[in-house]
């Protein structure tokens, strides 16, 4: 199974365009143009995709997608517990 | 008052557009004097079928999948319309981008994004992040804004049907009051969604497909006409001020003369004829000009039975016996009614007669309504007139406001 980063690179590409290879996982996400309203949009998306529900205050805490990958393991592991 | 010496005259120096008849101003001109329409049957779930024009483009040269992120219907069309207007005008950059000032008129604004925000709320889903950016009602000049570096004023001017009429003529003020050098104005609408669609249909105002030919659905100054015909679309004109047109080498496509702008102050949606007169006598005199200069009429002309009869009388009492010889006709009947956008459209048209001596029809009619007549209305094709000098375009908006432009040959 695909690991979360992977995912998560799949759904920007998705969403944005960007190509995975673009993508630094430690990277922020401003480094491949991602700004505050594009992460607004991704939040969105992965809510939408992994059935989770993401905090508001991600969109400002977390900086890059390891962060978020981080987050999205921890609420899949809420949801399945 | 004093009267001041001659007004400064704007030049119009390029032109852009996306349009129902195409995009490439050429093209969509030769298919509007040849009487083609654009006019088609549009369908959508819970709403009866309307004739409707919509408009085709692809953003993706100017904008990749990253940058439309926010960036909806309205917003992308209004950017190529923008963008064809400065290629047009041989814009590569600008000297001074603080004295570029951008006037962009539209009724509803980002219409998609509020429909489909709106639809998911009430279906119990949940509404985009980012339906208040995308939908705002300037959002469409803060995208052009943003990709063309545009950073002078960046107005929006919402004034229904009048929206775009409205953005020319205060930029062209704009351009006089020396608060910048350049001016790009026009228009757009994109409002081919359910919600808006079905609340103009709840107005009564729209007109009912014409089953033996949609393409004719709409009929202005016909005694046959039974309604407007919605259309989406953006257009743009790039103004510059005539002294300083005057030390380049092209010559603009035409003058703006004059404008003016009145309110008739008596109803939400009645058009009146005593506002239409004022509106028409004062763009003359703003122009220096008199109606027996004017040879084209470009007519806001919507085709319902109200709004024809009474922009007639408001001509011929202005022309009075100069009425016969202006030619006439409304340009509706081919790509729809653009409201906030169809200001800058039939400026453009307008601008087109003025280079090129041909007039333009009321595609699809072939009789005039006794309300409508004393004048010499152009119809099925367009008409080669080769000594045309001067001309305007009007646009008579719900909410009372009337804007008349004047065009001059360049």
């Amino acid at each position: 199974m695909m690991n979360s980063i992977e995912a998560l690179s799949q759904l920007i590409h998705e969403q944005f365009g960007v190509q995975p290879a673009e993508i630094d996982p430690d990277a922020p996400f401003a480094e491949y143009n991602l700004d505050s309203l594009t992460l607004a949009e991704l939040m969105f998306a992965v809510e939408d995709k992994f059935h989770v529900q993401v905090p508001d205050e991600a969109v400002s805490t977390i900086a890059n997608l390891r962060g978020l990958s981080q987050l999205l393991d921890k609420l899949c592991a809420s949801k399945g517990a | 008052m004093s009267v001041a010496g001659p007004i400064e005259r704007i030049g119009i120096v390029g032109l852009g557009l996306v349009s129902p008849l195409g995009n490439a101003a050429e093209t969509a001109w030769g298919r509007l004097m040849n009487g083609e329409t654009a006019i088609r049957r549009w369908s959508c779930e819970g709403l009866p079928d309307i004739p409707a024009a919509s408009a085709e483009f692809d953003v993706s040269p100017q904008l990749n999948k990253l940058q439309q992120v926010g960036t909806e219907r309205v917003s992308q069309m209004a950017l190529v319309a923008a963008r064809n207007a400065l290629d047009d005008a041989g814009v590569e950059g600008w000297e001074d981008p603080e004295k570029v000032g951008l006037y962009v008129g539209t009724g509803m604004g980002g219409a998609s994004t509020v429909d489909l925000g709106y639809a998911a709320l009430y279906g119990g889903r949940r509404i985009p992040p980012l339906t208040v950016p995308a939908g705002m009602v300037n959002g469409a000049a803060a995208v052009v804004a943003l990709h063309t570096g545009i950073r002078g004023p960046v107005l929006t001017y919402a004034v229904a049907c009048a929206s775009s009429a409205v953005a020319i003529a205060e930029a062209a003020h704009a351009l006089r009051r020396g608060e910048v050098d350049v001016a790009v104005a026009g228009g757009v609408e994109a409002l081919l969604v359910r919600g808006t669609v079905a609340a103009w249909h709840a107005l009564r105002t729209l007109a009912p497909p014409d089953e033996a030919d949609i393409g004719r659905s709409c009929r202005p100054f016909s005694a046959k006409r039974s309604g407007l015909v919605l259309g989406e679309g953006s257009a743009f004109l790039v103004l510059r001020r005539e002294s300083d047109v005057a030390r380049q080498a092209r010559a603009p496509h035409a003058w703006l003369a004059g404008s003016a702008v009145r309110c008739d102050a008596t109803h939400l949606t009645n058009p009146d004829v005593r506002g239409q007169v004022a509106t028409l006598r004062a763009a003359l005199a703003a122009s220096q000009l008199t109606p027996a200069d004017i040879g084209y009429c470009n007519a806001h002309g919507t085709g319902t039975m109200a709004g024809d009869p009474v922009e007639c009388e408001a001509v011929r009492q202005v022309w009075t016996d100069a009425a016969p010889d202006l030619l006439v006709s409304s340009t509706k009947a081919a790509h729809g009614h653009l409201l906030g956008a169809a200001g800058a459209l039939e400026a453009l048209w307008t601008v087109q007669s003025l280079r090129t001596g041909e007039v333009p029809p009321t595609q699809g009619v072939d009789d005039i309504d006794p309300a409508c007549r004393g004048m010499a209305h152009v119809l099925q094709t367009g008409r080669r007139y080769p000594h045309l000098r001067h001309a305007i375009s009007n646009s008579f908006a719900f909410g009372g406001t009337n804007a008349t432009l004047v065009f001059s040959k360049a």
